[in-house]
């Protein structure tokens, strides 16, 4: 009971036109061989040859792969061929046949059409959106040169000079503006001075390291002893560097006091630093950054 | 089912035929009308536009800015395009900063393009820019600000209207600071937003470029000379400051100052940086070269004596020392310190002239510093070859030669870090990246150095020629220095043209900054080194020892 063989049985010879042979609806891609072997059971043999010789089921013309020849020409035209059996091949396929037969591409157009048109968009947006950032940078390039020449202009010492006098104060003038001298009484007194805030333990180690501090005629950095187990940090009040050096140590305050003589790490360094002493007592020069500077400040003799 | 498919036929018919027409039409417009149609977008949408390149900033060693670009626009317009000229003058002319006239002379003229402001602040363009006039637009670029004005200008140099660097080291590292401009073709919609952005060409900022410099010893120098132009009014002036043990420096100022954001207010000859190629006789302050080669070779020592007369005779030339004395005896250190000509010149005798020009040679005269700024000049020295008989009853005195101040000063720099020559350099980062210190050469052995500065000191000590200059805690060594200038009109020394100038270190045992002075042609006052140079020597030294944290000693 296939379509195929009620057409063929109402086409009358020699009337093509008037009774066309109504096909089944053509499907492209194979058929499948079950439906082959169908429809050729069920066609009988035409009394009169039709009039176009086709078989029932045409034989898909495959594409052959042309002889290679020489490599460097078979290169390009395999690949387009392949695409075109790929391309065969998908629409050959049971599934793709399916889906066009049906109406769900439509759907599927429809959400492709839909998505091409929402993609541009966004591409319309993101650019935009480029535009504006675009716009924004040069914003804010603008904003930061203006900044920065703000910036070198307010740090300039011709618009801080007005400035101060405004607010009643006064630039140093050249010259006075140098380091101190030091007494070896400095050492004592700063080191009373750094006393009222710590507590009465640490007191008497810091007075220890205060005696200490005067026998060896350099100043301490009073916080050194508040706790002697805590990291000695020694001003380096010796040095031409004014660097400070940290002691790990738990040792006594005093070492601390030896070595910073020297402007050195206080612990590593031998005791007997045959300088130890002289450079603070010489006049070297307050580079410490801590209240012990006051009482360390020399003027270099 | 019939009646549907009668339907669908005209329907499908009705359809065939507007897509026959779209198609038709699409054919119209892709085919014959698509050249109007091309030309029309690319003048309505598609614009081209020039990113110019950031040029990099430079910074002194602290980060201040003292040279910054920031986005401005150069203002044109087409006078065929102004319908109403007087209108356009008169609501252009207080947004660019010129008179109703001048705008109005310049729409007036037969052109296709005049340029309205050049360089225009990004926010005063967009003022103009906003009136939508027809014919005028504005073309993005940017524009070069020196917040400090007059600050290092110098040395900074100035840029040209086409953004390339025309003096200074805004000449000398055009490549580094300029980057490159890049291209981007931006599609518009009929609001003018942009819909589509394709760089082309991908910009480049310039390298920025840290000095080594300070901002405020700079400022400090340049108030100093400032000070010494209204006392002594002289014709220029430079001063270097640097730190001798890397040869960086700190401070490199020129008087008269130039305004680097108005440099067409300035003297043409005012832009150039006199501290690298301005050539001079150094006069006394050479003598501490002289003794050094000396020292060196074992000819002296620093006590050696010498019978000192008033003159010296050699060849056909007579030299007399400053002032009138009788016959004294001198040691190396007090010929050094009281600045004796003869004495000075008795020492080259005994050096001879071979070894002489030798000395010269290594402590790097007659050859150019290598300072990483334009126009580093190599002085001249004599060639051996061509030494007369009297050559060397002027040359161990400082004449006949010529040097520039920044051979000077790194010179003295060998003297005062222990003997090394090292080339001086003011850029310190490169794009953040820091530049290796460039290498040193030895000239004077460590022993011969310390004697030097030992005998140095003498010339600020009591009796020296800079015996007033004195920093409260600091020792300071140094040398004075007055050359008379050749007369042009007569080839002969001038009686009244003079440089004045003093070299000089400080702490005087350990020296950590140096610094130099040259006061050319004192017109007011007095005409010495000692009196003129030395004291603004002591003034910028007063002001940078302790700023920079050097300890007294």
């Amino acid at each position: 009971m296939t379509p195929a063989a009620t057409a063929t049985a109402r086409t009358a010879p020699g009337s093509r036109r008037r009774a066309p042979v109504r096909h089944p609806r053509r499907i492209s891609g194979p058929v499948s061989s079950a439906q082959a072997v169908a429809a050729a059971v069920a066609i009988p043999a035409p009394a009169v040859a039709p009039p176009r010789k086709r078989p029932a089921v045409q034989p898909r013309r495959r594409s052959t792969r042309a002889p290679v020849r020489t490599r460097s020409r078979a290169a390009s035209p395999g690949i387009a061929l392949r695409a075109v059996d790929a391309f065969d091949g998908l629409s050959a396929g049971a599934v793709f046949d399916r889906l066009i037969r049906g109406r769900a591409w439509i759907g599927l157009l429809a959400f492709a059409l839909i998505g091409m048109v929402a993609m541009q968009l966004l591409v319309l947006k993101l650019n935009t959106g480029i535009g504006h950032t675009l716009g924004r940078v040069a914003q804010l390039q603008r904003a930061n040169a203006q900044l920065g020449i703000e910036n070198s202009t307010a740090s300039a010492e011709s618009r801080i000079a007005p400035s101060v006098t405004t607010a009643g104060m006064a630039l140093a003038p050249v010259g006075t503006v140098h380091f101190v001298a030091a007494n070896r009484s400095d050492a004592a007194r700063a080191a009373s001075v750094l006393a009222a805030p710590i507590q009465a333990a640490a007191v008497s180690r810091s007075t220890e390291s205060t005696q200490s501090a005067q026998a060896s005629g350099v100043s301490e950095a009073g916080a050194s002893g508040a706790n002697a187990s805590e990291p000695s940090v020694s001003e380096s009040r010796g040095t031409e560097t004014g660097e400070s050096s940290t002691s790990p140590a738990s040792s006594s305050p005093s070492t601390a006091t030896t070595g910073e003589a020297k402007g050195e790490s206080s612990s590593p360094s031998p005791p007997e630093s045959p300088s130890s002493g002289s450079s603070a007592t010489q006049g070297s020069p307050a580079t410490s950054e801590t209240g012990g500077s006051a009482a360390s400040s020399s003027s270099g003799g | 089912m019939a009646v549907i498919q009668r339907r669908v036929g005209p329907l499908f018919a009705l359809f065939f035929a507007l897509l026959l027409v779209a198609g038709l039409r699409a054919l119209y417009l892709g085919g014959p009308h698509s050249a109007v149609l091309r030309r029309a977008a690319r003048t309505q949408q598609l614009t081209t536009e020039v990113v110019p390149a950031e040029r990099g900033t430079i910074a002194d060693r602290n980060g201040v800015a003292l040279a910054i670009s920031e986005p401005a626009q150069d203002l044109s317009a087409d006078p065929y395009l102004i319908k109403h000229p007087l209108a356009t003058s008169q609501s252009l002319a207080p947004l660019l900063g010129l008179t109703q006239a001048q705008v109005l002379t310049r729409l007036s003229r037969h052109t296709g393009f005049v340029y309205l402001a050049h360089a225009l602040p990004y926010d005063a363009a967009h003022r103009v820019l906003a009136l939508k006039i027809p014919g005028v637009q504005g073309s993005p670029m940017m524009r070069r600000v020196y917040p400090r004005g007059t600050l290092a200008a110098q040395v900074l140099g100035i840029v040209g209207t086409e953004g390339s660097g025309l003096s200074g080291l805004e000449y000398s590292h055009n490549s580094l600071l300029a980057g490159h401009a890049g291209r981007r073709s931006v599609v518009s919609d009929a609001i003018g937003q942009p819909i589509s952005i394709a760089e082309t060409h991908h910009e480049q900022a310039g390298a920025s470029l840290t000095l080594t410099l300070d901002a405020n010893i700079q400022q400090r120098t340049e108030d100093v000379l400032s000070a010494v132009g209204r006392v002594f009014q002289p014709k220029d002036s430079t001063a270097i400051v640097m730190d001798p043990r890397t040869g960086a420096i700190l401070a490199m100022a020129n008087w008269p100052p130039v305004d680097a954001n108005h440099p067409p207010a300035s003297a043409t000859q005012a832009l150039q940086n006199r501290a690298v190629n301005f050539d001079y006789e150094p006069g006394s302050t050479f003598k501490a070269f002289t003794v050094s080669g000396a020292l060196q070779e074992g000819l002296i020592t620093p006590d050696t004596g010498f019978e000192i007369p008033d003159k010296i005779q050699v060849a056909d030339r007579t030299i007399h020392d400053d002032t009138e004395h009788p016959g004294e005896s001198l040691t190396t250190s007090q010929i050094l310190a009281q600045s004796s000509n003869v004495g000075a010149i008795k020492i080259g005798l005994l050096e001879g002239k071979q070894r002489f020009n030798s000395w010269v040679h290594r402590f790097g005269f007659g050859s150019a510093t290598g300072v990483d700024l334009p126009g580093d000049e190599r002085g001249a020295t004599l060639a051996l070859s061509h030494y007369s008989g009297s050559s060397m009853g002027n040359l161990p005195i400082g004449q006949g030669e010529l040097v520039t101040p920044i051979q000077m000063a790194t010179a003295y720099s060998a003297i005062a870090n222990g003997g090394i020559l090292r080339p001086p350099h003011i850029i310190g980062q490169v794009g953040g990246r820091r530049i290796a210190e460039p290498a040193g050469r030895r000239v004077i052995s460590t022993a011969t150095a310390a004697e030097l500065r030992t005998m140095l000191k003498g010339v600020l000590a009591p009796g020296g020629t800079a015996s007033e200059v004195s920093i409260h805690g600091y020792e300071l060594a140094g040398k004075t220095g007055t050359a008379s200038k050749i007369d042009p009109a007569t080839g002969e020394y001038s009686k009244s043209a003079y440089v004045a100038s003093f070299v000089g270190f400080a702490p005087a045992s350990d020296p950590k900054l140096l610094s130099a002075v040259i006061i050319d042609e004192p017109q007011t006052g007095s005409i010495y080194g000692g009196v003129v140079a030395a004291p603004a020597f002591g003034q910028i030294m007063e002001f940078a020892l302790p700023y920079l944290g050097i300890p007294p000693g």
